[in-house]
């Protein structure tokens, strides 16, 4: 045995007996405990309705302020201005929901120094732009050019811009502060456009408020109608509250929040965000910028796949009102013939359109083109990085560091005579054996797909090297499938599609996107929600977005 | 193998120094104007500065480390490995003929610094100069004493964050900077670099310009002045937690004031020319074949903007040479690179193959790869390369003297992407508080060529210590910086070092 396989094995063995990370068989599990229902302690009496059990005190996120993401600030000014423009897209990148899933939407979210310059340098745009080609149709006065038109416009536009009506001394802090003083250094319409640019820069705009009535720090508020609103817009379409879901009054009530969300979730913004939240729950929402050899895959396109992912989840989770089964199992997609012809599957009807996999080996999300071009290399297809991605994603196992084992990590060597497969066999030996025994096992079962997707039988299409891609799957022993032979990634989706560690997976991911935050209370609170669903059968995608809603854990918040 | 490969920067002459400074020495007319920074005239005593510079991936330790016969004022920098034939990485700092002068003199290099945080492989970027793990609450060093000290505060920007090829934010393999445990964002395109932080002077260069300035920011400050008393009054319903966030907003605010105010203020130094606009300046969307021409202009920005005394604390976070990063260096692709993967991650890195000390009883000596030492010494080489161009920026300014450039990395063994034995290379006295020119080898037990001494007999020595020491040298009264996991490492400066 060679002498670093000797020092790995060490550090191993001390890793091993000191916590969690590997076993012959098994990874860690990401926060994912056997808790379950009844859980958690301290259940306070519902006050929210039907589905409520699980609300608890300890569950509740605490009063917060979330800032917007970027994606949610260009759809605000966008409601707000009537603005086409999208300059949040150009600013620092949302710091993502860290390890838990690569979610936007993230409680952990500030205002540092570059995005500050950013904001300031977007709202002066933007006020440049709504004053220059908005103002005089949506202000009857602008001709006065005068103090009063300027409060009568900020009467009008502060309430929107803030979400909720105004508080206080408000609008007189900005009228005194910013525009009247602009008004006699400067005129009217840069008046205007410094009240539009400070108000772009408020706390108010910029942060989703979650603090309720309640002034006090102690027990348990419930949010205000408008941050209820604000909430229930900004989860459902990524976007602000409609004029409608503004007006209403009584959305502390779980039935007018279901009828809104309802009403939301067929409305093409709620269409966005779900593309949204499963693209970055499955790790694909940048397979836009992925880029594969030049020499080998000339035609690679992969805003197509990223339009793939997009479809599949309009249809599954719109179209057929699908659930967490139907995005990992599914046997079809949407896309062009072209597309079918990479996936060698029959022709759609229609294209694009609706293409059956029936008749192919591929299921679901995880074994379409977004999802294997984003976890292959330029020119291969990665098995550890498809195996590793799966194991987090969609079975909520993390299958360890091998930087905190201390082990050598390295590429197989290039051999044109060996298949990927071939190649990453090494794993199969010495320290490497505890941890990718797991991960292998689950990678190399979509071995059949190439770097950017297309099914293969013979690796680089030569006949001495058949492709293999069947295993037997290394998994912790609670997981139900683990040590069952599976030929490929389609048995293995559909396995996962079909049990309950991969609903309840999905179901913890979903309770991560909704509360922008992770937490083991409020993800036990949500699977015991799911439970309750999954029992009955109701557990769609859409049916778990509007328990949430429904339920305290929505609008509560606990004291903390 | 290409000489290059084996020898890079070897024979570079006066003709290679002007092309280093090349096109953007160009492309910076008044460049040499700055030889006496404007405010170092104007004082007569010259501020300190620091900046914080960073590449991943650690260093091929048989040509990094200090020779046998070499001692901590006596050291050669320009050896040749014998065994892979490969230069040390170090030697930029001693190549007079490409940057004008030998930095040798300019240097402190220290070998055997180690983290003392949960932080491991990449996630060890969170701990070089903050000296804190995963879950740190604390700053980078250069952002603590530019904010939290307050010694930031004279000039337009308290800290100036640039980076080349990835802006991501909130991880901790992407940031070396964070102010309060929170990752402060880089700016990684030349033309956001310039429209930022030269808009001072493009405004202050003439009479209508400057007019213009000064209602800017009559209208700017009302708008700062109403986005405080906002955050003041939702600050009263916050639990402590939520108050962080509006205390970062309020920092941010601050240095929009500052840099509002800065609109008005003359200074002794023209703008560059602006730079060209980039296609792509992102990691793994196509922007490493721009690598090298952003990582030039970031770097003569950073150095005008110190010399122009816009900012005095600034960090640059450097990109590998992964996916074709080459492109536009000295470095021939096809040699570089191995044959089926262009990111040098899984290859140059990971196959990084030191020798090895013997462990009592386990296994015998390794003598290693010592191709993969060149290999991996070529990314390296080009790291300080880059350094030494900053450095020679500084030098030109007549501000490196009272600087401190602190190089660091992520790693010390980048085979097993651990953080023992890190390196750091210092350089400028921080206004004579370093006694440079030397070679620390902190860890004399630890012979030159040898991987990381680890085993019974390993004794850490936190980089938080380095971390004291620069606080120290920048007259903060603090003896503990950072989080380590075992809080005893957080103490202490560096002993020997200044």
């Amino acid at each position: 045995m060679s002498r670093f396989n000797l020092r790995a094995q060490l550090a191993l063995l001390l890793t091993c007996a000191g916590a969690t990370s590997c076993s012959s068989s098994a990874g860690t599990r990401v926060v994912e405990s056997t808790g379950g229902a009844g859980s958690v302690a301290n259940s306070t009496a519902g006050t929210a309705g039907a589905g409520s059990a699980s609300n608890t005190t300890a569950a509740l996120i605490a009063p917060r302020i979330r800032r917007l993401t970027n994606a949610e600030y260009d759809a605000s000014v966008q409601a707000l201005l009537g603005t086409t423009l999208a300059l949040g897209a150009r600013f620092v990148p949302d710091a993502r929901l860290y390890k838990y899933g690569k979610f936007d939407r993230n409680e952990a979210q500030i205002v540092e120094p570059l995005l500050a310059r950013q904001l300031q340098q977007a709202a002066e745009t933007l006020a440049t732009e709504y004053v220059e080609k908005k103002l005089d149709q949506d202000l009857p006065c602008v001709m006065a050019a005068d103090a009063a038109c300027a409060r009568q416009f900020f009467e009008g536009f502060l309430p929107k811009a803030y979400r909720r009506a105004l508080g206080g001394s408000e609008l007189d802090d900005l009228l005194s502060m910013v525009v009247t003083p602009a008004l006699t250094r400067d005129g009217f319409r840069p008046a205007i456009e410094l009240g539009i640019e400070a108000a772009l820069q408020s706390t108010a705009f910029l942060y989703h408020s979650e603090l309720g009535d309640d002034a006090s720090l102690a027990g348990v508020k419930t949010l205000t109608n408008a941050e209820i609103a604000d909430a229930l817009g900004f989860l459902i379409t990524g976007s602000p509250a409609d004029a409608e879901l503004a007006r209403a009054a009584d959305l502390t009530s779980p039935d007018a929040r279901e009828q809104h969300a309802r009403r939301l979730l067929e409305t093409p913004l709620a269409r966005s965000q779900m593309h949204r939240m499963v693209k970055q729950w499955v790790g694909i929402d940048q397979v836009s910028d992925t880029l594969k050899s030049k020499t080998k895959f000339l035609n690679y396109q992969p805003q197509a796949f990223d339009q793939e992912s997009n479809d599949f989840v309009d249809e599954v989770v719109f179209a057929r009102k699908g659930d967490f089964r139907m995005l990992m199992g599914a046997a079809f997609t949407v896309g062009t013939s072209s597309l079918a012809d990479t996936y060698g599957a029959p022709q759609p009807s229609v294209d694009p359109g609706l293409i059956d996999l029936s008749s192919v080996p591929r299921r679901g999300i995880f074994n379409l083109g977004a999802f294997l071009a984003t976890n292959a290399t330029l020119e291969l297809p990665s098995p550890v990085k498809r195996g590793a991605r799966f194991l987090t994603q969609a079975l909520c196992i993390d299958p360890g560091d091998p930087n905190a084992l201390k082990l050598n990590i390295t590429l197989p060597p290039s051999n044109s005579s060996q298949t990927t497969r071939q190649r990453f066999e090494a794993h199969a030996q010495g320290a490497c054996l505890g941890c990718h025994s797991m991960i292998d096992s689950v990678g190399f079962t979509f071995e059949h797909f190439s770097a950017v997707g297309a099914w293969e039988a013979n690796e680089d299409d030569k006949p001495e090297l058949p492709i293999d891609s069947s295993t037997t799957l290394s998994l912790p022993s609670d997981i139900p499938f683990a040590g069952q032979a599976v030929a490929d990634s389609s048995e293995l989706a559909t396995l996962v599609s079909q049990s309950d560690a991969g609903r309840r997976c999905f179901a913890r991911n979903l309770a991560r996107f909704t509360s922008a935050s992770y937490g083991d209370a409020l993800e036990q609170a949500f699977l015991e929600e799911w439970k309750r669903l999954a029992d009955s059968g109701e557990d769609s995608v859409q049916e778990l977005l509007v328990a949430y809603v429904r339920s305290n854990l929505f609008v509560q918040r606990g004291a903390k | 193998m290409t000489d290059y490969a084996r020898r890079p920067g070897v024979q570079r002459t006066r003709r290679s120094f002007l092309r280093a400074l090349g096109a953007s020495a160009l492309a910076f007319p008044f460049f040499r104007s700055l030889e006496i920074s404007a405010v170092e005239a104007a004082e007569g005593v010259a501020p300190q500065r620091l900046l914080t510079f960073y590449f991943p991936h650690g260093v091929s330790s048989p040509l990094f480390k200090r020779q046998v016969n070499d001692t901590e004022d006596s050291f050669d920098l320009t050896f040749v490995e014998p065994r892979s034939g490969a230069p040390c990485v170090l030697r930029p700092f001693d190549d007079a003929a490409s940057y004008g002068m030998s930095f040798k003199s300019k240097l402190v290099v220290i070998d055997g610094l180690d983290f003392a945080t949960d932080a491991v492989g990449h996630d060890g970027t969170r701990t070089v100069f903050t000296g804190s793990g995963t879950t740190g609450t604390g700053s980078s060093i250069e952002q603590y004493l530019a904010i939290e000290a307050g010694l930031g505060k004279d000039t337009p920007f308290s800290t100036l964050v640039l980076g080349v090829g990835t802006n991501k934010t909130g991880d901790h393999l992407d940031n070396i900077s964070y102010y309060k445990g929170v990752t402060v964002s880089k700016i990684i395109d030349p033309t956001e670099t310039f429209n930022t932080v030269f808009a001072s002077l493009l405004a202050s260069s003439d009479p209508a310009a400057l007019a213009a300035a000064q209602a800017r920011r009559a209208r700017g400050q009302s708008v700062v002045d109403f986005l405080r008393a906002d955050i003041n009054h939702l600050n009263t319903r916050l639990a402590p937690r939520e108050k962080a966030k509006l205390d970062q907003h309020l920092t941010s605010l601050v240095e929009i004031e500052k840099q509002l105010a800065a609109l008005e203020t003359q200074r002794n130094c023209q703008a560059p020319a602006a730079p060209p606009k980039f296609d792509s300046v992102l990691s793994l969307a196509g922007g490493e074949v721009n690598f090298e021409a952003i990582t030039n202009l970031q770097i003569d920005m950073l150095a005008q903007a110190l010399a122009c005394d816009l900012t005095r604390f600034g960090s640059f976070w450097m990109a590998d040479l992964s996916r074709g990063a080459v492109t536009g260096t000295d470095i021939p692709y096809d040699t570089f690179y191995s044959p089926d993967s262009p990111d040098i991650h899984l290859t140059v890195a990971h196959g990084y193959r030191p020798p090895y000390d013997s462990i009592d009883g386990i296994a015998p000596a390794d003598p290693g790869v010592p191709v993969s030492w060149q290999l991996s010494g070529v990314q390296q080489h080009y790291a300080y390369e880059k350094a030494a161009r900053l450095l020679s920026r500084l030098s030109a300014s007549g501000i490196l003297e009272s600087s401190l450039v602190v190089i660091g990395n992520d790693m010390g063994d980048s085979g097993l992407h651990t953080s023992d034995n890190v390196p750091y290379v210092l350089a400028g006295s921080a206004g004579g508080k370093l006694r440079t020119g030397r070679y620390l080898s902190l860890k004399p037990n630890c012979p030159p060529g040898r991987r990381d001494c680890e085993g019974t007999n390993k004794v850490i020595i936190p980089n938080n210590q380095l971390l004291v020491s620069i606080a120290q040298m920048f007259g903060q009264a603090i003896d503990s910086f950072g989080e380590p996991t075992d809080p005893a490492h957080a103490k202490g400066a560096l002993a020997g070092l200044v």
